[in-house]
């Protein structure tokens, strides 16, 4: 390492590094940017919910108000940039949880006319404003329906976190802020939906949630379809192997906790009539490729690499020995195929599987058997510079137990 | 053209075998990795934040101090609001804190906080007043939701004059007018000049105007 | 000489020379901010900046130096009088004249967080040929205080950032094609990209903090005028 790359990277700028950026790429970006907002904008109404949860939960545990009283909800803004109907999400979920959380001794009181404009003359003068802004005109109009304190529910995203600030003013002319409280998450923390009746604390909805992470268990039983294809024989006059099926079962393993690396031992069995009975027995190790730890919400990918030893039985095994085999030598030894030729190898495959919430995976691999270089009848997918050849492209479908 | 998949075979456990780091690379682009804010911490701490992302450290290894890079990805990504906005959004907790804890300390007493913010965009504006009148409620202080106003001939002559005789005369009009009494304290925010990217603050307390920040 | 040997001495001569390193910068926590005030602009005309750096462990005196004429320069370009200095074993190489005070002291100092690099990894590069790349990623801190002359604290940050080293001919060969056939301009990776990007970062954010800086001066001096302190511009450093 450069012991002072922090020096030695600076250079003086030219002007074309502040230079503007042409319109062609603004306006791709423009494009990309109203794409990636509208993604957000989904992430951060679960953010807004949680954080509305999590207040409410704390005016369920410490009312703001010893008796039941009415409110209006006054106003509600989003994040600078997001539209409209993202405060109209908020306030419906907002009034959902006070309706269902009586606890919180809170009754939302109807008032169209604390968020309309209006317009009040007096003796110092003609002021328009919002109603809950000039509670006195509001009063003199009888438009407070009742309600004597407002609230104003704040959201910004600043940086990596979404920030509620929520108040409750109480409607006399001073407005004097009677409750605030400001709640902060991270985007980073994930979403924890809960029934609007059912509020839990912060803390018990991380415990809830690291019993789920704990819940995916160490062992699972994994079954699984796979197809073999061997490659093409160089030599043309060459019987070619057909396809091979095969059914294995075995048992999976999360070598640690988060299922970064798995260890599988399985056992398979193919069959065709009249041609081939197989065995298998194999064992692979997976490591996960997206993340360090295995998701509860999106898809894996893990490599593996491993090591089979299989048997075929039948007349299908013959592509299997190192003798040529056409069509005139079958002819000319009809006797011996009355005797079932057998073929045992080893294999290494190394492949990828994509799996989807440990339950349901798919994987390609390709499979290199040594054994096989010298079988005239197995060609090679891909030979890497003479060193390494794969016999044989699979596929599978797994799914677990 | 097999010599060439071992090639690009080969390079690819390395320089993008981690699809989770968020280096740019193949998997991330320069653009995106800007939108994230990094830190390292102890993998211990990082597994406590983000159990689900960040498995715990192996027992055997707990003497040993291992690192995590976490990542956090910013809401808004750059570009989507105009710069400004977004650096004085995205410290608006601390810098509002700042002056809160500050504007405290000089205004003891039973006094009524008043707050206002003066920055070009009014909907940033109102971001700022509500975190600072939320600020000082949760310290204790009597805040009002009310804004003191001024005449309009004011606030016509104030306009045209530089903020370090605006802000002393506005204070001096507020208490002048009755907008503001003597048991009352006005906090006001603003931004000082267009190229910088922080929040000043001044107390007026009695007619008297003092820069805070 | 046969042609297997003229290609081991090309490639070992490539090797040399250092051409088959991707260098990959990733901005941490600060760098990235966005920035308003352009640093070809005159941002501090008649002000008179110190700007020190402070060698340390992870910067030694003469990339303290190096690092000093730079940032230097950046000021320079805006208008402002700089001087430099480089303290060495504790001790200011800036002589203080009477009359002659700084309206800002900028103090840079370099921290290392994190180094990473894996000896099995460089013996199977070096087996290979560089086919198989290795890697040596580091992570550091760029600490600005900027104070007056009284010493008072107007600003401060961390600016951090992570780069990755790959060395290999391979994994150079691929960024390159990346870069000359897919990538566009701004998002290269190989060549002078990391060094551009870094710099435009840096210079960017310091010139912010020293504006915000210079600003809030202002302020808590309500805007009244700074003390002139007189003289020349002179430099202390080494000239860039």
């Amino acid at each position: 390492m450069r012991p002072a790359l922090l020096a030695l990277t600076l250079a003086l700028l030219s002007s074309s590094s502040w230079a503007a950026v042409s319109p062609e790429v603004a306006e791709a970006q423009r494009a990309q940017l109203e794409k990636l907002r509208a993604e957000v904008a989904g992430q951060l109404q679960l953010q807004a919910y949680d954080l509305l949860d999590e207040l409410v939960y704390g005016w369920t545990r410490q009312p703001v108000f010893e008796l039941e009283t009415p409110v209006v909800l006054a106003d509600v803004t989003v994040p600078v940039g997001f539209g409209s109907g993202m405060a109209a999400l908020i306030e419906n979920h907002f009034a959902n949880l006070v309706v269902k959380n009586p606890r919180t001794r809170l009754t939302l009181a109807h008032c169209p006319q604390c968020t309309a404009v209006v317009v009040h003359s007096g003796a110092k003068g003609t002021i328009v404003a919002r109603g809950v802004d000039q509670p006195e005109a509001l009063a003199a109009a009888g438009g407070l329906s009742g309600a004597r304190h407002a609230i104003f529910l704040d959201f910004e995203a600043e940086g990596s976190a979404l920030v509620l600030r929520a108040r409750i003013t109480s409607l006399e002319p001073a407005l004097p802020i009677i409750h605030a409280r400001t709640l902060a998450t991270s985007t980073s923390a994930p979403a924890l939906l809960r029934t609007g009746d059912q509020l839990k604390s912060a803390a018990e909805a991380r415990k809830e949630y690291l019993d789920a992470l704990q819940g995916r268990g160490v062992l699972t039983v994994p079954l699984r379809i796979a197809v073999r294809s061997y490659g093409t024989p160089s030599n043309s006059a060459a019987v070619a192997a057909i396809p091979f099926i095969w059914l294995q079962t075995g048992i999976e393993v999360g070598l640690t906790q988060a299922r970064a690396w798995t260890g599988t031992f399985s056992a398979g069995v193919t069959w065709m009539p009249q041609l081939h009975t197989g065995f298998m027995a194999q064992a692979r190790i997976s490591r996960l490729l997206t993340g360090s730890v295995a998701s509860l919400t999106r898809p894996d990918l893990y490599a593996f690499v491993g090591g089979s030893v299989i048997s075929i039985h039948g007349q299908g095994a013959r592509v299997f020995q190192n003798q040529v085999l056409n069509l005139a030598d079958l002819l000319a030894n009809i006797p011996q195929l009355a005797v079932p030729p057998q073929a045992t190898f080893a294999a290494f495959p190394i492949g990828l599987e994509l799996r989807v919430g440990n339950r349901i995976g798919a994987s390609v691999f390709l499979e290199s058997a040594p054994a096989l270089d010298n079988a005239p009848s197995i060609g090679t997918h891909l030979d890497l510079l003479g060193l390494l050849k794969f016999h044989t492209m699979g596929a599978e479908v797994t799914f677990c137990f | 053209m097999e010599t060439l998949l071992v090639f690009f075979l080969v390079q690819l456990p390395l320089f993008s075998g981690h699809p989770y780091d968020p280096a740019p690379g193949l998997w991330h682009d320069k653009s995106e990795a800007r939108n994230l804010d990094c830190s390292r911490v102890s993998q211990q701490r990082a597994h406590e934040l983000h159990p689900g992302e960040i498995p715990a450290p192996p027992p055997r290894l707990a003497n040993q101090s291992s690192e995590a890079l976490l990542c956090t990805r910013r809401i808004m990504r750059n570009g989507e609001r105009p710069e400004r906005d977004e650096v004085i959004l995205a410290s608006l907790r601390e810098s509002v804190g700042e002056i809160a804890e500050v504007a405290s300390a000089l205004g003891p007493g039973k006094l009524n906080w008043h707050v206002d913010a003066f920055y070009p965009q009014p909907e940033v504006a109102a971001k700022i007043s509500v975190a600072a009148r939320i600020e000082l409620a949760e310290q204790g202080r009597r805040v009002s939701d009310k804004v003191p106003v001024l005449a309009a001939g004011d606030i016509a002559v104030l306009g045209r004059m530089a903020p370090k005789d605006a802000y002393p005369l506005a204070c001096k009009r507020y208490f002048a007018q009755r907008a503001l009494g003597e048991n009352d304290a006005f906090l006001g925010i603003m931004l000082i000049d267009e190229r910088e990217t922080q929040l000043h603050a001044g107390l007026c307390l009695n007619g008297e105007w003092r820069w805070l920040r | 000489m046969n042609a297997s040997a003229t290609s081991v001495s090309l490639l070992l001569v490539t090797l040399l020379s250092g051409c088959v390193t991707v260098t990959v910068y990733q901005p941490l926590s600060s760098l990235q901010r966005p920035s308003i005030v352009d640093p070809q602009l005159a941002n501090f005309e008649g002000m008179r900046l110190l700007v020190r750096c402070v060698p340390g462990d992870y910067l030694k005196a003469p990339d303290a130096d190096l690092l000093c004429r730079k940032v230097g320069a950046l000021f320079r370009n805006q208008g402002a009088k700089v001087e430099t200095d480089v303290p060495r074993n504790g001790r200011s190489s800036r002589s203080l004249e009477k009359g002659a005070q700084p309206d800002l002291i900028v103090d840079l100092s370099s921290r290392l967080l994190h180094k990473e690099s894996s000896g099995p990894l460089w013996a199977l590069t070096a087996l290979s040929l560089t086919l198989v790349p290795a890697f040596t990623e580091y992570s550091v801190a760029q600490d600005v205080t900027i104070r007056d002359a009284s010493g008072f604290l107007l600003a401060s940050d961390s600016l951090k950032a992570r780069f990755i080293e790959y060395f290999g001919a391979g994994i150079w060969g691929v960024n390159w094609v990346l870069d000359a056939l897919v990538r566009p301009p701004e998002e290269e990776l190989t060549g002078e990209a990391p060094a551009r990007d870094f710099s435009r970062d840096f210079y960017a954010q310091l010139s912010q903090l020293a504006f915000n800086a210079r600003v809030r001066s202002d302020v808590l001096r309500s805007f009244e005028p700074r003390a002139q302190g007189g003289g020349e511009q002179r430099q202390t450093g080494t000239e860039p």
